[in-house]
């Protein structure tokens, strides 16, 4: 009978002290030994847990499973590795424009492209204000030109690529010296227009930028290849001559492009 | 003294253990402990077991759980025997679901009280030598 009421005794003064650290459970001496119970354990939880799990790649096929993962991460990056350099060598090769003033970006994002169905007509550049890429400097692939900066982040640019409908430059062609506008009409070729009529423009004319800096060395620089001439429509009752321009370059395979400081 | 020994071992083994496991082992090992020792050493070990598992959260109502449930143990030993299959069987599978839904527990918390109670009359039937 003794033993039964030690034994509420117990419970009550311990049910107490439990009740009693609930309710103080914010007062830091409650909380410091709250913080000292995980810490004790917390050893001891780690060696069990090493114990009861299996070592990671003990069979020979989940070994070989992970090695074969790892490799094929060393592929992708060696072959994104080789692109890049390929890239790099081209553009530096290039005289014109000089390598010091290029800024090497990656294309991380070709927004409303869809292979196969859609051209590409803007680009997300992996560089902005902070890499010194601004807004109106050409973008260049060797020395065809393939847009302008449109906007500039601090860490992120976009380019309106010389297809796009916002895409509007003053041209010439290489060999005639015949002046007319750029414009992108949203398709592979890019329209060359308002080109006087006694112009003299051939087929497989080159097409190249005929410049737009301003005071400051900003925008578009002269000379850079915009493509070559496709088709020419002229029309003696028109005023102007226009010609279908496609550039040498794929917009839908870049994915490193550089920016003229 | 030896009791002692043993509580401090197997409780640190319970409280390792249950930082693997969210089997209600506490439970098992406090029916066991207060079957095989029937004393006031049991509520001790509930109310330092709850402060280390703490598994509701705020310290101390882990304990109050735990001392709710060895009080109820000892309360249903005045009337009946503790010490057999059946009792420890219920006991086990009670104290176990409601353990771990008041802990939150939604998943298998029933398979869980299964496991534990199967365990539990394991063991029970192991140390008592299979008398009861």
């Amino acid at each position: 009978m003794r033993e039964r009421k030690n034994f509420a005794v117990s419970f009550l003064v311990l049910f107490f002290a439990a009740f009693i650290l609930f309710v103080l459970r914010q007062w830091a001496p409650v909380m410091a030994l709250d913080n000292l119970a995980v810490k004790i354990l917390s050893p001891i939880g780690s060696s069990l847990i090493r114990t009861f799990t299996p070592p990671v790649g003990k069979s020979k096929a989940s070994r070989l499973k992970e090695e074969n993962r790892k490799l094929l991460e060393k592929l992708a990056k060696s072959e994104l590795l080789v692109t890049e350099n390929r890239a790099l060598l081209d553009q530096f090769r290039t005289v014109y424009p000089a390598p010091r003033t290029l800024i090497p970006a990656n294309v991380v994002s070709k927004p409303s492209f869809i292979p196969g169905e859609t051209l590409p007509l803007k680009f997300i550049l992996d560089k902005g204000l902070g890499s010194g890429v601004k807004k109106g400097q050409a973008v260049v692939v060797g020395n065809n030109l393939i847009g302008e900066i449109e906007e500039a982040t601090d860490d992120f640019s976009v380019v309106t690529l010389i297809t796009s409908h916002k895409f509007s430059q003053t041209a010439e062609t290489s060999r005639s010296k015949a002046l007319g506008v750029i414009k992108g009409n949203g398709s592979r070729s890019v329209v060359f227009g308002n080109i006087l009529p006694s112009a003299d423009i051939k087929k497989s004319d080159v097409v190249v930028s005929a410049g737009s800096l301003d005071k400051n060395g900003d925008g578009i620089p002269p000379n850079l290849v915009i493509g070559k001439v496709v088709s020419v429509n002229k029309n003696p009752s028109a005023i102007f001559q226009t010609c279908d321009v496609e550039s040498l370059v794929d917009f839908s395979k870049l994915s490193l492009v550089f920016v003229i400081e | 003294m030896g009791k002692w020994i043993f509580y401090l071992l197997a409780g640190f083994l319970l409280v390792g253990a249950s930082l693997i496991t969210t089997l209600p082992l506490v439970i098992v090992f406090l029916l066991l402990a207060y079957i095989f020792y029937r004393d006031s050493s049991v509520l001790v070990l509930a109310f330092v077991l709850g402060i280390l598992l703490n598994v509701y959260g705020a310290i101390g109502e882990t304990s109050m759980f735990l001392l709710l449930f060895v009080f109820v143990l000892s309360s249903y030993e005045r009337k009946f025997g503790i010490d057999t299959y059946p009792f420890v069987l219920f006991a086990s599978l009670i104290g176990s679901f409601l353990f771990l839904a008041i802990a939150g527990y939604t998943d298998y918390i029933f398979i869980e009280s299964v496991i534990a109670s199967a365990l539990t009359i394991f063991i029970f039937r192991v140390v008592s030598g299979g008398r009861r």
